[in-house]
């Protein structure tokens, strides 16, 4: 049975949701469970999917288990300030700095997909 | 004899290395017994272990000791990740001050090869990790996007990453304790296979590697040796992360470094020797700024210095560190005061730096999503 909390809204396109704390104003990811005794002091919050790459990596796994490069990063949605780590969509390689929309993926949740300028 | 005074009193350890086919007593009692021996002791002498382990299973401390003939002496079984030999050691300092004992036995132990190679797992207990487990999180790629991020700010490139494993491979050939003997060179570590980048295989500690190491703390000194005291001892847990954090910050390990000072009453001019918990080459260079050894964005310069270096003012990693000794989890921060002993006994060999008197041990514990690490903790020795 998958426990993960959805994160996703169901506008469309969805928008990612996180949790902001009600006096703080933080806005965490992802948003907290509702079984979670914390989720008292907090309301979900939809946040603006545009972001910026702060940072990456290309994983290279081995070559026997033939899974090829992919590259993941933290990318920083500005507008609800928070910070989430993913998969990274683009052609070409990465670069601090980058514009990112964060998508639904039916494999790893969500990715960052590179907007292109 | 000051009684608020704690002293190592006895230290020994394995070779870091791939063993297979020994069993944890086999591997662990070898050091238990050259640490009690080197104490000048008998088991008899010990009143409480301490037996900091990550794999292992439950009650670890108790198997290993089975057959030791002891007499049902209190074993406590420690897990907290990479930085669990360095808490045993911690809260075996707070039963010693308490009064509960006057001699204690640490003991570290790991057998990565159990797990078959590969990343060490991360803990899927929470959404978060969950999820960005699912993404790719593994804790090379934490370390390696801190890489990607100090690299873009400092201007710097991939080869001051490669000097740190240059640097750690040569420490690591003097020292026979280290799985990794062999010196290398610039170009052969960035030519070695990529991992994550930039970070290529030979800037990433072995992931397949078995060990343990042990040490004797004590209230009383009776060694024989001049004595190394412990003058600090700090575990600090992360802090959640925010959308501000600077990922170069190594918050937790300041943090810890600072209380350590604090403790010491001492500060980071007069550390002459340090063990630091290098588990990938971006590591060190961070700490060097975190422990407070050079200023912040002054941590390239103090590496290409070569004051690092094992014939430099402050020599860091001297055993080879986690790159080239090796770092079997629970054993590593219990080997760092282990080495640190040594080299204050001026007992280190051919990798003996020059006549310290006060020395350092950084050791951090990872492995959930959310926090920059789960543990640090920060030791200070002195004679």
């Amino acid at each position: 049975m998958d426990i993960t909390p959805h994160y996703w809204n169901q506008s469309s396109p969805p928008k990612p949701l996180g949790s902001m704390h009600i006096k703080s104003k933080e806005i965490f990811f992802p948003p907290f469970a509702k079984e979670s005794p914390l989720d008292k002091d907090y309301v979900d919050q939809e946040l603006n999917p545009n972001g910026i790459l702060y940072s990456f990596t290309v994983i290279h796994p081995s070559i026997k288990s033939g899974i090829q490069p992919y590259a993941i990063g933290f990318v920083n949605l500005p507008d609800f300030p928070v910070r989430i780590f993913g998969r990274l969509i683009q052609s070409g390689n990465p670069a601090i700095g980058d514009e990112y929309l964060m998508k639904p993926d039916a494999e790893f949740g969500h990715i960052f997909e590179k907007i292109s300028q | 004899m000051n009684k608020n005074m704690i002293y190592i009193e006895g230290v020994a350890m394995t070779r870091f290395d791939k063993q297979p086919n020994t069993l944890a007593p086999e591997l662990a009692q070898g050091a238990i017994l050259n640490a009690v021996k080197d104490a000048n002791l008998t088991l008899n002498d010990i009143e409480a272990i301490y037996c900091a382990n990550v794999f292992g299973g439950m009650i670890l401390g108790q198997l290993i000791v089975r057959d030791l003939q002891l007499q049902g002496i209190p074993i406590y079984n420690i897990e907290n990740a990479c930085a669990s030999g360095a808490t045993a050691v911690h809260l075996a300092k707070h039963a010693l001050l308490a009064e509960q004992y006057k001699t204690i036995l640490v003991v570290g132990i790991e057998q990565l090869t159990q797990l078959g190679g590969g990343t060490i797992p991360l803990q899927l207990n929470d959404h978060k990790t969950r999820i960005y487990s699912n993404s790719g999180l593994v804790l090379p790629s934490i370390y390696a996007m801190r890489a990607t991020r100090y690299l873009y700010e400092r201007d710097e490139d991939p080869s001051l990453l490669a000097q740190v494993a240059v640097k750690n491979r040569f420490n690591g050939s003097l020292n026979p304790y280290a799985q990794q003997r062999t010196p290398t060179t610039i170009e052969e570590v960035l030519s070695s296979r990529m991992i994550a980048e930039p970070l290529t295989l030979m800037q990433c500690c072995p992931s397949q590697v078995d060990g343990a190491a042990a040490l004797i703390l004590s209230t009383e000194h009776n060694n024989g040796r001049k004595p190394v005291k412990l003058l600090a001892s700090i575990v600090q847990s992360g802090k959640q992360e925010k959308y501000t954090d600077d990922i170069l910050d190594a918050e937790i390990t300041a943090r810890a470094a600072r209380l350590a000072y604090e403790q010491a009453g001492i500060g980071p001019n007069d550390i002459d020797v340090i063990e630091l918990h290098d588990a990938f080459t971006i590591a060190e260079l961070i700490y060097y700024e975190a422990i407070g050894i050079a200023k912040p964005g002054e941590g390239p310069e103090l590496l290409r210095s070569g004051k690092t270096g094992l014939s430099g003012k402050i020599p860091v990693n001297p055993s080879g560190g986690l790159l080239a000794k090796g770092h079997p989890l629970g054993a590593t921060g219990v080997a760092q005061m282990v080495e640190l002993t040594w080299q204050l006994e001026g007992r280190a060999m051919e990798r003996q730096v020059n006549k310290p008197k006060i020395a350092l041990a950084q050791c951090t514990g990872g492995g959930i999503a959310g926090v920059d690490h789960a543990a640090s903790s920060v030791h200070i020795l002195g004679i």
